[in-house]
């Protein structure tokens, strides 16, 4: 029994590895980001990735669409965009028999890996209906409720730098991105490998190394890995440690914080701790996979208050801080 | 043995058990270093006083057991205290560097639930747990600063106990003060043979017994001292008697009617009254029938039969009386009664100074022992006995004027505190000498100047205005002497500040555009 446990757990990380490697061969560096989202597909959930313009976002996650073998789609956000450009439409079909009748075409929604590209260009209206399929995985268009197929991961991206004409996602909306990743720009070595691999006419090819089912499957191993109570208190702690005047909170929270993380957060620090505790090599989750995993999990699930807003304090310090002064 | 689930178990929970005890050996042994050498420079201070003034025996061997004691209950309770497993699998896994292996496995295998998973994580636990370096994961504490030190204070404490008293620190003055101690315990030891010799009623028994283990006490002021020798002298210098002659002479004069009161004064041990109850006697002895003379003459007779050599001479008059009684010579036997008493007022005189002489002897032997001893100890603490002397002056006022005393005695200068009508006028300090008249006279015209100055103060708020007509009068109009003076109102000033050009600073104009940007039409504020 315990063998094939083993096997599992090999297969895994042998899966995780092969799609890392693949991806690596079309994306240089930001291995955090990488693992970061590999970790969210595997988890259920999305992710919001946040970098200025040709950092490569766009390039991972078709790379990660080609890897897995999973049908791909993507939707640039602008002011313009309706609902139903995202979800699909009744449009009027005639039939061979000349009737007229009402039909469904779906929307690039109905993929396994979406590229929201600059989520934030979108008006609210639009962002929702991206939102409410994220969260339910299935759109409903007038009386029809179409499933949306598995696995659905959807990878929004946004730009720090453009705020004008932007509608910035309310707090509910980005409490529905399991992780927010931070594009870092390349070092020099790594611009360098860019450059080579770019600059030249072979484009680096990608193998397809998991499909849809072992993806699944996947996510069935992950969320078998047990949890000890006194690691899953240190995830509840740190995310009680984000709400001001609470017994966790720190000093800096009570200052500048308005309202702290969603128990979303919690799930995501568990269920991606499971996760870096395979791709370890440990059959149980230790408060270190919960620390690693503390930065994406929260950051984006703090509310700052007025002070915090003048003073321009990034939510990555005052989760930096949470880690620090909570104990295990 | 890897592999099954429930030896693994008790492999991880085994561990982890071992590793509690373990630390609580460490800490133990950690602490113990620590409390060790405290309870090591006990009885090194109480070696060290021993060298300079003498310590009683049990003193010495208390400064040894107690602390000893101390630290193996102290011990035992610490041995008893269990620490929490989960907290020292974490601390076990955070020393061996295994990531929360151990604690997660003993969490699965003492509360469950137990699945595939569980188990494999135990089973592999149990292999991490059987090959765990102790040393790595519970290093052994090695307090050697602390033992070290533990070690010299109890050297220490040995080489002390070998000096010998008083070979450190002032030979003379020691001498004087373990002579003097010496000398008050030989004195109290004889006043005490005294005591049980001399008889007395249990209350005074036991007063003097008291006073005597007050004597014997360390720390005893000479006026304290004083006072309680002059009261032990007058419990055990009003006897110089026989008592139990006394007592059987009593009883034998009981036997005649006439001689009843001179009875109850022998049994009372007042030979003075016993003289002159006989002198009463002598005086009505003529008027007697000849029944009652003869029934005196028989108690006398009786009485002289009990008396001890010490009564002799007594004795002999008693009998000389008794025979005189028998005969019918009134002047004789007057004569002989008299003579009778005059020689029980001799004894009584007698027996007083006897009395008085022995216990003054004693009592000035043990008043110079205790005089020496403050001697002694004045060599060394002069400024002690100075402080103790102020206490004492500022220490005994009382009545009027003590308040101003204590003013006094908190100035800065001293002797302010001794300032006539001042520390006078609060009370004599015991052994001062009395103040003068002028400084009384004094104190007294201080003391009047201030309840008139009072006395002044209030008048003039009375202003000679009835309670009535205070009440009654009616209110009357007083303008204000103030100027008047314009405030600014604060919001001119912020207005006026706001309105500044680049008032907003950097770091927060993005906050005040964000502001508006939310507030405002979009459109709107671009333009502008």
């Amino acid at each position: 029994m315990i063998t094939e446990l083993d096997q599992q757990v090999d297969q895994f990380k042998r899966q995780f590895s092969s799609i890392k490697q693949q991806v690596g061969r079309r994306i240089v560096g930001n291995d955090e980001v990488i693992d970061g989202t590999l970790t969210a597909l595997l988890a259920g959930g999305h992710v919001l990735l946040e970098g200025i313009p040709g950092l490569g976002k766009t390039q991972l996650v078709h790379t990660i669409a080609d890897v897995l073998h999973l049908q791909f789609s993507r939707i640039q956000f602008t002011p313009d965009l309706m609902p139903s450009d995202i979800i699909g439409t009744n449009v009027v079909q005639e039939t061979a028999a000349g009737e007229k009748i009402l039909e469904f075409q779906p929307g690039p929604i109905f993929a396994n890996i979406v590229l929201a590209d600059e989520i934030n260009r979108a008006t609210p209206k639009t962002q929702s209906a991206l939102l409410e399929a994220m969260q339910e995985k299935s759109v409903s268009v007038g009386r029809r409720t179409f499933k949306l197929d598995q696995p659905f991961f959807v990878l929004a991206t946004q730009n720090p730098l453009e705020m004008e004409g932007t509608y910035p996602l309310p707090e509910a909306q980005l409490d529905r991105f399991l992780f927010k990743l931070r594009v870092q720009y390349p070092s020099e070595a790594s611009l360098h490998e860019i450059l080579d691999r770019t600059t030249r006419n072979e484009v680096p090819e990608v193998e397809r190394v998991v499909d849809g089912a072992q993806l699944i499957e996947m996510r069935r191993t992950v969320r078998d890995v047990p949890i000890a109570k006194p690691v899953q208190s240190y995830a509840i702690r740190l995310v009680l440690g984000s709400h001001p005047n609470s017994p966790h909170a720190t000093a800096m929270v009570n200052k500048y914080v308005r309202y702290g993380a969603s128990p979303r957060a919690a799930q995501a620090l568990v269920v991606g701790g499971k996760i870096r505790a395979l791709l370890n090599n440990r059959l149980h989750v230790s408060a270190e996979d919960i620390r690693a995993l503390a930065m994406p999990a929260l950051r984006h699930r703090i509310l700052l208050n007025f002070e915090g807003e003048a003073e321009q304090i990034d939510t990555d310090r005052i989760v930096a801080d949470i880690i620090e002064k909570t104990k295990e | 043995m890897p592999g099954d689930p429930t030896s693994a178990r008790h492999v991880v929970l085994d561990t982890v058990r071992a590793g509690e005890s373990r630390l609580r050996r460490h800490r133990l042994v950690t602490d113990l270093s620590r409390a060790g050498m405290l309870a090591a420079s006990i009885p090194a201070v109480t070696a060290a006083v021993r060298v300079l003034r003498p310590v009683s025996p049990a003193v010495l061997i208390a400064s040894f057991l107690i602390p000893l004691a101390l630290l193996a209950a102290w011990a035992v309770v610490r041995l008893r205290r269990h620490a929490a497993l989960e907290r020292i699998a974490h601390d076990m896994d955070a020393a061996a560097g295994l990531n929360d292996e151990l604690s997660s496995a003993h969490w699965f295998a003492s509360h469950g639930p137990a699945t595939v998973w569980t188990d494999a994580q135990v089973d592999r636990a149990a292999v991490t747990a059987a090959g765990v370096d102790w040393g790595t994961v519970q290093p052994a504490p090695q307090p050697r600063r602390a033992w070290a030190t533990t070690a010299v204070l109890l050297g220490l404490t040995i080489v002390l106990l070998f000096v010998p008293t008083g070979s450190v620190g002032g030979p003379a003055a020691l001498t004087a003060d373990t002579g003097s101690t010496a000398k008050r315990d030989a004195a109290i030891e004889m006043l005490r043979t005294r005591l049980e010799e001399t008889e007395m009623s249990e209350a005074e028994r036991m007063r003097a017994g008291e006073i005597l283990n007050a004597l014997q006490r360390e720390g005893l002021s000479s006026e304290e001292a004083k006072a309680l020798l002059s009261e032990l002298e007058a419990l055990l210098g009003k006897d110089g008697l026989d008592a139990r002659t006394l007592e059987a002479m009593a009883n034998a004069l009981d036997t005649s009617a006439s001689a009843k009161e001179l009875a109850d004064a022998l049994r009372k041990r007042a030979m003075a009254e016993a003289a002159k109850k006989a002198r009463e006697l002598a005086e009505k002895a003529p008027g007697l029938d000849k029944q009652q003379r003869d029934d005196l003459a028989e108690a006398l007779d009786q009485a002289a039969a009990k008396t001890d050599k010490s009564l002799q001479e007594l004795a002999d008059e008693m009998r000389d009386a008794a025979d005189k009684l028998r005969g019918d010579d009134s002047q004789a036997m007057k004569k002989s009664l008299e003579e009778m008493a005059d020689k029980m007022e001799q004894l009584a005189k007698e027996a007083q100074e006897k009395g008085e002489q022995a216990t003054r002897e004693q009592t000035e032997a043990l008043e110079d022992a205790l005089g020496e001893k403050g001697e002694a100890s004045e060599s060394g603490e002069k400024s002690g006995e100075s402080k103790k002397e102020s206490n004492q002056s500022t220490g005994s006022m009382e009545g009027q004027g003590e308040g101003m005393a204590r003013e006094a005695a908190s100035m800065p200068n001293p002797s302010m505190a001794q300032m006539p009508g001042l520390g006078q006028m609060a009370g004599q300090p015991q052994g001062m000498p009395p103040p003068s008249p002028e400084a009384l006279a004094d104190g007294r015209r201080r003391i009047e100047v201030a309840l008139k100055e009072e006395l002044v103060r209030a008048h003039d708020e009375a202003a000679d205005v009835k309670p009535a007509e205070l009440v009654d009068r009616k209110t009357e109009r007083v303008d204000s002497t103030v100027q008047y003076r314009r405030v600014e109102g604060a919001q001119d000033y912020d207005r006026a500040k706001a309105q500044q050009e680049g008032a907003v600073p950097d770091a927060r104009r993005a906050v005040v555009k964000k502001y508006f940007t939310a507030h405002g039409p979009r459109g709107k504020n671009k333009k502008q």
